[in-house]
């Protein structure tokens, strides 16, 4: 590819995609063979429905869950909260599984590079002290609440544990593995990187339930999205995602602990 | 014999833009300048099958962006409604300030996507038909019976949606292989 670059950029002048012959760096068609000059989808629209039909079944499923559990008061126990957490892990992982010939490499990390873990681990740690000063700021002063992931799991003697597990570990997990794993690569299917990135992380922050949660889950989401593109490796995006949730969590055990926070783990 | 290159510029007799003699097929079109006469009223016929399938799979992408419109007025509007009525019966309060927000900003969204969707149709309607699914979900359980309310509507936008979605795929599939857009 780099060599038909140069190519053009020294003569105007391309090989063409189908028999090779050298061609007009302007051409459509290929002047010998007729050949369409644009990379032809490898996937037939038949075959793309297919994959849209069962891409839609799982994000249908985790939106119930996820509307069930969030906003039926029965379901608000520490009990429910760690089954919705479970079943959101185990549906991620059957319909990743499901596909799995098509979604391993993404558990692969090539290139794996230990400086850029820790920045964006750090950067992460940053974004995610910004995001929880300016949400409970707005919270506090749009709606006059303010959210704590603490009170289910407050009731527990291992409550700051099981939170941990759950809000920083659980998620930067499962959720990577469900959408940037499973759905982002079914989406590069239906459509080109971009917008398969775009629409990954408007489901993700949408799922989420959210309002004000909107603005910062799609920045960070196409952050993490392009990231699994570009690395080709969901791991990247599952340190941001754990340190980005570890930092709100500890955030949240300081406001409400304060320097004791670590005595009772 | 001697040989010359032949710089002659003739038309296509597809798209009719210019094209060299020497050419066995047109670069701007595809068409085979020296195939059979059968041959190039074939290709002929299949581009405007294709010309036609993709004008159709617009015109319901077009439905579909239309669709997103209408949710954006109708929540930007039933917002303003809503809020205006609780305002003469309870006067001022934090909660329907708030209530209101969430409106305006779900019309904005909306409306970015509807706009948004003359370029990259599948992103967009795929996006806007997943939060108009979710905020159905989220008034139901709020009030179950909101579902039935305005159900026909409903049932009609997510038809849009669905034949716009496949639509966008279609079209998109179309225009790699006319090479255009």
């Amino acid at each position: 590819m780099d060599n038909l670059l140069v190519n053009d950029d020294l003569s105007g002048r391309k090989n063409c995609l189908q028999c090779k012959e050298t061609i007009s760096a302007e051409s459509k068609f290929c002047k010998h063979c007729g050949g369409v000059q644009t990379e032809l989808d490898a996937v037939s629209y038949g075959a793309k429905w297919a994959i849209i039909k069962q891409t839609a079944l799982f994000y249908a499923i985790e939106i119930i869950i996820c509307c069930v559990a969030s906003n039926v008061t029965f379901f608000k126990t520490l009990n429910w909260s760690i089954f919705f957490d479970f079943l959101f892990a185990i549906i991620g992982v059957i319909f990743f599984c499901d596909k799995w010939q098509a979604n391993r490499h993404t558990l692969k990390w090539p290139n794996f590079s230990f400086l850029k873990v820790c920045l964006y681990a750090v950067l992460a740690i940053t974004a995610s002290v910004g995001v929880s000063y300016c949400t409970k700021w707005l919270n506090h002063t749009l709606f006059s609440q303010e959210m704590y992931y603490y009170g289910v799991y407050a009731s527990s003697s291992y409550g700051k544990l099981l939170m941990i597990f759950f809000v920083a570990v659980m998620p930067a997990l499962f959720e990577e593995l469900a959408f940037r794993g499973y759905l982002l690569q079914n989406l590069t299917y239906l459509a080109d990187s971009k917008q398969a990135v775009f629409i990954s992380a408007f489901l993700f922050a949408i799922i989420h339930m959210s309002f004000l949660s909107l603005f910062w889950l799609i920045p960070f989401a196409l952050f993490i999205g392009f990231l699994r593109i570009k690395e080709q490796t969901i791991w990247y995006g599952v340190v941001i995602h754990f340190f980005f949730n570890l930092t709100a969590c500890m955030l949240e055990l300081n406001s409400i602990y304060g320097r004791y926070i670590f005595d009772s783990f | 014999m001697e040989i010359t290159p032949n710089t002659e510029l003739n038309l296509c007799g597809c798209c009719y833009k210019p094209v060299n003699i020497d050419d066995t097929f047109c670069e701007a079109c595809g068409y085979p300048l020296k195939g059979s006469e059968f041959e190039q009223k074939e290709f002929i016929a299949t581009r405007n099958i294709k010309e036609s399938d993709l004008e159709t799979a617009n015109e319901k992408i077009k439905k579909a962006s239309n669709v997103l419109y209408w949710i954006a007025g109708a929540t930007a509007v039933v917002g303003l409604l809503l809020f205006m009525i609780a305002y003469v019966k309870d006067g001022d309060n934090s909660e329907q300030v708030a209530t209101l927000i969430v409106n305006l900003v779900l019309a904005i969204i909306y409306l970015a996507l509807a706009s948004w969707s003359s370029k990259k149709p599948f992103a967009a309607i795929v996006s806007g038909f997943s939060l108009y699914i979710i905020v159905i979900i989220l008034s139901a359980i709020a009030n179950p019976v909101t579902i039935a309310q305005g159900i026909i509507i409903k049932c009609i936008f997510i038809g849009y949606f669905i034949k716009g979605i496949k639509s966008a795929m279609e079209a998109e599939d179309l225009k790699k292989e006319l090479n255009i857009g």
